[in-house]
């Protein structure tokens, strides 16, 4: 976490440093559709998200860097009735997953010297889970480290006067841990990408 | 130039996101019967079906701390008579027969309603800032625009609210005759618990005592000896 925020300060203050084009930033909305377990628990889509991305060009095709999002899922349950052994409870539930994904990249770009740059991208890293069920006046609470991996595929955009647009798909997994079950879902991300 | 107009972009982009996550930061209005919470647990073993004749004692008892009285919240008789009816009427629903001289003929199970309330104290507090105008402080599960320029200085207030819960105890009587306290043991073998917030309007807080003891015992299929 500390490596990112260096990384990025530095980033940020080499900008002048460099003539050509050094890195690229990207921060995008995000939304984000559950899949698997985490559907099973929160089966609305979430369209609460941002991250924020930053990768270093390797060579003219190749970037590595990292990023760290924010995703908010949120369902409420109308007077669901639970049980387990012999004890049944009835109530109103609310339903919370705060997702903090933060993951180092690497991306391979197509279409060399084009204005359209379609792009491959693997992310491994981490993804920082809260899930917490409310129900009646009690609540329910579990944070925990979960160790990702995030494929993604997604094409950087250049349009009028550097603007440019970042799209992208990501599927984000981040591994069961000791008391929430694997966290998956495929996010759909849209924002501006500026380069140094 | 150019990067000016990218700086500016990427600031509104950021604004319009952060003030989009915190306004739309989920929540819902929240209302008396949302935070009803309606328990059940049984004693697995018990085949109900053995049981016929039940009485429930005609006063809800009132569980008070004695240790520090001061905890103790006065709680209203003013529902017992529809919380009483309404055991009653889920017994006869069910297929119980209601013993009506259970000093001589000791009835199968007996239903003990009582009821408990606390009070429950918060404190919110924002602190001084010097970031300006809108900036949005915490308060529950909401965030609020303040509108305080917040430099003037933080602040705190205190909320309290009461919540009350019923407990029905169902007691297996039918292997003992007539009860020594001192010397026997009566088992439990079903508990309905009804805890809310209190402070509903009367009208509100019948409703809401309705649903929630008809769901304790609808969602105890087991009792059912019909």
């Amino acid at each position: 976490m500390k490596k990112i925020l260096i990384i990025a300060l530095f980033g940020l203050f080499s900008s002048t440093m460099f003539a050509q084009d050094q890195s690229m930033w990207s921060l995008t909305y995000n939304m984000s559709f559950p899949m698997g377990a985490t559907k099973d628990y929160i089966s609305k889509a979430s369209f609460r998200g941002i991250a924020l991305d930053g990768r270093w060009f390797v060579d003219n095709n190749v970037t590595v860097g990292g990023n760290l999002g924010w995703n908010v899922f949120y369902e409420k349950i109308d007077k669901a009735t639970i049980s387990s052994e012999n004890l049944t409870l009835n109530g109103t539930q609310w339903k919370y997953i705060n997702a903090v994904p933060m993951f180092f990249n690497a991306a391979y770009y197509l279409n060399e010297g084009s204005y359209v740059r379609p792009y491959l991208a693997a992310n491994i890293g981490t993804i920082f889970t809260s899930q917490r069920t409310e129900m009646g006046m009690y609540a329910l609470q579990d944070k925990e480290w979960k160790f990702a991996f995030a494929p993604e595929i997604g094409v950087t955009i250049e349009t009028y006067n550097s603007i440019n647009v970042m799209l992208n798909v990501r599927y984000n997994y981040g591994l069961e841990t000791e008391y929430i079950e694997p966290l998956s879902y495929i996010g759909v991300n849209v924002g501006i990408l500026w380069t140094y | 130039m150019e990067k000016k107009i990218q700086l500016t972009v990427v600031l509104a982009f950021m604004a319009f996101t952060g003030v989009f996550l915190a306004s739309c930061y989920p929540t819902d209005d929240v209302s008396y019967s949302d935070l009803d919470l309606v328990g059940t647990i049984h004693d697995e073993s018990i085949d109900f079906k053995n049981f016929k004749t039940y009485v429930v004692p005609d006063t809800i008892v009132h569980m008070i701390d004695t240790v520090d009285e001061s905890n103790n919240v006065d709680i209203s008789r003013q529902y017992d008579q529809q919380i009483l009816n309404l055991v009653n009427q889920n017994m006869v629903d069910y297929g119980y027969v209601k013993e009506v001289n259970p000093t001589e003929n000791p009835p199968d199970v007996v239903l003990t309603v009582s009821a408990m309330a606390t009070e429950n104290y918060q404190v919110w507090s924002w602190y001084p800032s010097y970031w300006g105008w809108y900036w949005p402080y915490y308060k529950g599960t909401n965030y609020w625009w303040g509108y305080y320029p917040p430099y003037w200085g933080g602040g705190t207030y205190v909320t309290s609210y009461t919540t009350g819960t019923i407990i029905v105890n169902m007691l297996d009587l039918k292997e003992h005759g007539n009860i020594i306290p001192e010397n026997d043991t009566v088992n439990t073998v079903w508990i309905g618990t009804v805890n809310g917030l209190l402070g509903s309007s009367i009208s509100i807080t019948t409703s809401r005592l309705n649903t929630t003891i008809n769901q304790a015992f609808e969602q105890s299929q087991y009792l059912d000896i019909k």
